[in-house]
């Protein structure tokens, strides 16, 4: 059976050189994979009627035409633009790493472009900050159609450089963002978490929604080195000569307990929650993304 | 080249081991160097791993390390040997000069023959492999030493002085002389020299043991400080050499201290039948040309399997008398056949004799020989035996009574002259003035009622007992018991077995008559002993001189039931051969060893006037055999072995100093002989001496090394010439075949800790033995060492999953 989405994996999106076609390949090839209403959702202008096709929710069939005409139809509406979500991405020293197709800065780039135009397709607003230590690239909450490429200007950088501090960003997130809207959180959240988490409490304080998209490259979840190695700190000049096999377990132990403790105060924070490694395919992501969306408008 | 390496000095040790030290720490250094950089992001959490692992992992890398040294520790060990039986013999191989001495058993025991070859031949081929193991090193020494030329009467004739040479010079000066090879330096002509040696080498007829060629060169070795010394010792190792090899424990121990090292290598295969003639003697006493000789043979069967229809042939050599013009090596005797003698089967480990008769026509020194079939070892197949034959046997009678008893006697003892016995009768003036030289021409004398001796004629007559010669008493009524008490008995000091005290008249019997002499199982009581109703039951004894009734006399000895000893009668044994009806207080016949010979005394007379034993039918041949039973000390054969010297006294007055020796046929038919001269004896002026037996420097051996017929022939002032003639025979104890265990071959020696091999073990290159029980635990360890080594290693992450 083909993979119709085998051209979503990072392997094959490190072969498109521009962010903004990665991002438009990446939604339009995971669209193609769904039903076929995915961009009609709730919203008070109606639009058109349809014919019912397999699929369809049924909470949007016109009863009254089905009662005078006994065939389903169902209503469309034109989406609703008021949803405001603003890119929060992480492009330190550590989001360099990549031990396999794509860094993790590349592929959080290519996640938070691709959110973007898909954000944009649905003509919500969108926006973006990048940072490290510091706030690199501020982008506002548009729905505009030029937004993406502003965006994607501010994720294109050479190289990811200094240390994070998420404790901080975040503050300064709530600040530029005052208005309530969803913040998507793409970082591999290396740092103080007891910081990175008060950050992101503050930013569900002010009324946010907060999804993390966890980037974690598969080396750092596995640790699979063996032989004799240098290990060299990407935001400090810390160095260890070891035997990583005879670390490894250790090492499993500490990342594991740094997992546990993150998903831990995101689950108390009512914190969405997800951690990708650099080797899963991207639409995953943006399904996970929908499927929020999703979750949220209905709890409205 | 790695033997020699390992056999070198400690300090080539100290390097190897610390190498095998410094060499996995250089390893470890330099993988730590060839380390690759990973730039890191998650440093954080490997961080705190390695503040957690850090001293578990430094004690991991710490035992890998000591592991891995560990290994190539044990390894190099190994390579060593370390702990093999061979390591002694690997290290003496190495460092300074091995002086390689190999002991050579050639006694003729080494000549078993069997399919493959004899033990001999297989020790030639073993001396071949030895010098294969000295010719793949340098510095090496060769010595082959046989068992022959170590004996110590060797020693003696070979040493320039008369004592046995005890310096270090002497030494090494007498294993010039003795040895084949003697510290032979092994270099590119080795190989020819070794070969021409063993084409030289042959077996002996000796029978030698290990004990003086081991001295021999357990007193170089102690003197050569400077050499490593490894002994070799090739036999054949059977039961009667080393059955109980404590004897040479102290020797060989005295060599191990040196540092030496011994091998001993079985070059027997396994036990062959062997069959031997142990013995080839003339049985009578009487040895007169023209009348029988009875001889016996002996043979043992020296296996562990029975031996039967064995064939014994008997022939004869009859040698015509010298006359002044017989040229000694162009004399032919006259081969003579006897019939074969046949033993139906022999027991194992048993011996069986045979009786025959031997004629010889014409007197003479005559050789009679026995030869068995052809068996593994032939040395012993073969026995000789030399017998004198005169014209007659001449006895003596002394008799004072007008030849009233001799007269008898004479007539008994030859009766129509055909017993070769030559009686003489002499009054006991003869004796007094006769010499001993005149006396001994007689084989026995007899004395018959004679009244008394004069003091010389007593010494006479002792000084020919005392050589051997027999003497035979009969008493009667002119004899003077006191004379005979005070100068013959002398308190039992006298040559008279008895003493004497009063005339007794045998009481007549009416009824319930028994015999009248009452003999003990004796030989010269044969003809009659068993027999019922025998002749000799009719003699009557009418009167006796008897002993002193408290004369205690070991009456256990004439009592039938314990017969008297065939042997001859030792000096100072008196035993009662025969009684007056069995009355122990009546000895009718006595007798007593004096000196070398032997003295019957009878208490009754010879003639009939006290008895009338001598008109019996049993008298002449109990007679017959009395002067045969007598004259045994004059004729007491001996064996001669292969090996030992042969004296020769003769008078100065009547010899000249020319002899001639004749030694025996090598085979071709022809006698070597060889001239010498008699020297005058340093411990009488007027005789003449010498000895055959010297060593023979060129060839390496002795004279009488060979078995067979020896001839010394004299020239005497009146230019005549005489002869002596000996066989020498093997010593056939060399003939037994039993094989000696291991175990008893080497649990005597422990101490000297030698190492026992058969020659198709023997390995020229000691380090490719199999391991020993250490070598083996050093792999059991390397291996468990290597196990560990690859699970630290696993668990350090030197592996790539």
């Amino acid at each position: 059976m083909p993979d119709s989405k085998r051209f979503l994996h990072p392997e094959a999106i490190k072969r498109i050189a521009r962010l903004d076609l990665r991002a438009q390949h990446i939604v339009e090839g995971f669209l193609s994979g769904m039903h076929r209403s995915p961009y009609f959702g709730q919203s008070v202008e109606f639009l058109q009627h349809r014919e019912y096709a397999p699929g369809d929710d049924l909470r949007h069939v016109d009863w009254k035409v089905w009662a005078r005409q006994d065939r389903l139809y169902i209503k469309q509406f034109e989406e609703d633009t008021n949803m405001r979500v603003n890119l929060l991405v992480d492009v330190s020293s550590s989001m360099g790493y990549g031990g396999g197709h794509l860094t993790k800065y590349e592929y959080a780039a290519t996640i938070a472009a691709s959110l973007a135009f898909l954000i944009l397709k649905h003509q919500d607003a969108v926006g973006c900050l990048t940072f490290d230590d510091k706030v690199r690239a501020k982008i506002q909450t548009l729905s505009k159609r030029t937004q993406l490429n502003s965006i994607i200007e501010s994720l294109d950088i050479n190289q990811p450089r200094d240390k994070t501090d998420l404790g901080n960003i975040f503050v300064q997130a709530a600040q530029t963002y005052p208005r309530r809207g969803m913040m998507i959180v793409i970082s591999d959240l290396f740092g103080d978490v007891a910081a990175t988490m008060k950050g992101l409490r503050l930013l569900r304080q002010r009324g946010h929604d907060v999804l993390v998209f966890h980037v974690m490259d598969d080396d750092e979840l596995e640790f699979p080195f063996t032989g004799p190695t240098k290990f060299e700190d990407m935001e400090s000049e810390t160095r260890l000569n070891c035997n990583p096999k005879a670390l490894r377990e250790g090492y499993l132990e500490a990342l594991n307990e740094f997992l546990e403790q993150v998903r831990h105060q995101c689950a108390l924070n009512a914190i969405d929650y997800a951690l990708v490694k650099t080797s899963d395919p991207l639409d995953a992501v943006l399904a996970e993304f929908l499927s929020r969306r999703m979750a949220r408008n209905r709890s409205r | 080249m790695i033997d020699n390496l390992f056999t070198s000095s400690p300090a080539v040790w100290g390097s190897l081991i610390a190498g095998m030290v410094l060499l996995p720490v250089l390893i470890h250094l330099i993988n730590l160097m060839r380390h690759k950089t990973v730039k890191w992001a998650a440093m954080e959490f490997l961080l705190k791993s390695h503040k957690k692992n850090r001293n578990w992992v430094w004690l991991k890398q710490l035992f890998l390390l000591l592991s891995r040294i560990a290994a190539l520790v044990l390894a190099l060990l190994m390579l060593a040997q370390i702990g093999c039986d061979e390591d002694r013999i690997s290290k003496l191989l190495g460092g300074r000069t091995t002086h390689h001495y190999v002991l050579l058993d050639d006694s003729f025991s080494m000549s078993d023959r069997g399919s493959g070859g004899s033990a001999f031949d297989r020790a030639r081929a073993t001396l071949s492999l030895i010098g294969s193991r000295a010719r793949n090193r340098q510095g090496q020494l060769f010595s082959v030493l046989r068992y022959s030329m170590a004996r110590s009467d060797i020693h003696q004739s070979a040493a320039t002085g008369d004592v046995e040479a005890t310096s270090s010079e002497n030494n090494a000066e007498l294993m010039g002389l003795l040895a084949d090879l003697n510290g032979e330096v092994v270099d590119n002509l080795f190989d020819q020299r070794i070969e021409g040696v063993k084409a030289q080498l042959e077996v002996s007829n000796l029978s030698i043991g290990l004990r003086g060629t081991l001295q021999t060169i357990s007193q170089l070795i102690k003197q050569r400080e400077d050499e490593n010394a490894i002994v070799y010792v090739l036999s054949d190792f059977r039961e009667k050499d080393w059955g109980n090899s404590a004897e040479i424990e102290p020797i060989m121990s005295e060599i191990h201290a040196t540092g030496a090292a011994i091998e001993l290598i079985n070059c027997a295969t396994t036990q062959r039948p062997n069959l031997a003639i142990t013995r080839l003697l003339p049985v009578g006493n009487v040895r007169v040309a023209g009348t029988p000789l009875m001889m016996e043979v002996t043979v043992k069967n020296c296996a562990d399997t029975a031996a039967d229809k064995v064939q014994i042939t008997i022939g004869s050599l009859a040698f015509p008398q010298p006359t002044s013009e017989t040229v000694p090596a162009e004399v032919q005797p006259d081969l003579g056949e006897i019939p074969t003698v046949f033993i139906e089967s022999i027991a194992p480990g048993q011996s069986e004799t045979r009786s025959f008769p031997v004629f010889f026509n014409v007197p003479g020194e005559h050789v009679v020989f026995a030869t068995l079939p052809e068996d593994s070892i032939a040395t012993d197949n073969e026995r000789w035996s030399c017998v004198e034959f005169t014209n007659s046997a001449r006895v003596l009678m002394i008799d004072d009574s007008q030849q009233l008893h001799s007269s008898f006697l004479s007539l008994a003892m030859n009766p129509g002259g055909m017993t070769g016995i030559a009686p003489e009768f002499r009054t006991a003036d003869f004796l007094r003035d006769a010499s001993l030289e005149v006396l001994s021409s007689y084989d026995v004398i007899f004395l018959l009622d004679v009244e008394s001796l004069e003091e010389s004629a007593i010494a006479n007559i002792e000084s020919f007992a005392s050589a051997g010669g027999g003497v035979a008493f009969f008493v009667g009524p002119r004899t003077n018991i006191a004379a005979y008490n005070d100068s013959l008995y002398r308190n039992g000091e006298g040559i008279f077995p008895l003493p004497l005290e009063k005339q007794f008249v045998v009481p007549e019997l009416v009824e319930d008559r028994v015999p009248d002499i009452a003999p003990v199982d004796h030989p010269i009581f044969a003809p009659v002993l068993g027999l019922k109703n025998s002749l000799l039951d009719l003699v009557q004894v009418r009167r006796v001189i008897r002993p002193p009734v408290e004369w205690g006399f070991d009456f256990a000895k004439a009592n039938p039931e314990s017969p008297a000893s065939n042997e001859q009668a030792s000096a100072g044994r008196r035993s009662v051969l025969a009684t007056v009806r069995g009355d122990k207080d009546l000895p009718l016949v006595v007798e007593a060893g004096f000196g070398e010979g032997r003295v019957i005394a009878f208490t009754t007379t010879a003639g009939p006037i006290w008895n009338n034993w001598s008109r019996n039918a049993t008298f002449p041949p109990i007679l017959l055999l009395l002067e045969d039973y007598l004259a045994a000390g004059k004729f007491f054969a001996r064996d001669r072995l292969v090996g030992t010297p042969i004296d020769v006294e003769v008078p100065s007055d009547i010899y000249t100093p020319n002899m001639t020796t004749l030694m025996p046929d090598g085979g071709d038919g022809t006698r070597l002989a060889s001239k010498s001269k008699l020297e005058v004896s340093r411990q009488s002026s007027d005789q003449l001496v010498s000895s055959v037996g010297k060593l023979i420097p060129s060839e390496l051996r002795r004279e009488t090394d060979f078995a067979g017929i020896y001839d010394i022939w004299l020239r005497l002032t009146d230019s005549s010439q005489a002869v002596r003639r000996y066989a020498l025979n093997p010593d056939t104890s060399e003939s037994l075949m039993q094989l000696a265990s291991s175990e008893k071959v080497l649990a005597p020696l422990e101490s000297a800790q030698p190492t026992l091999v058969s020659w198709e073990n023997f390995n020229p290159e000691p380090n490719q033995k199999p391991v020993s029980s250490l070598s083996r635990l050093l792999l059991i360890l390397l291996i468990g060492v290597l196990i560990v080594e690859q699970l630290l290693a696993y668990s350090t992450s030197y592996h790539q999953r």
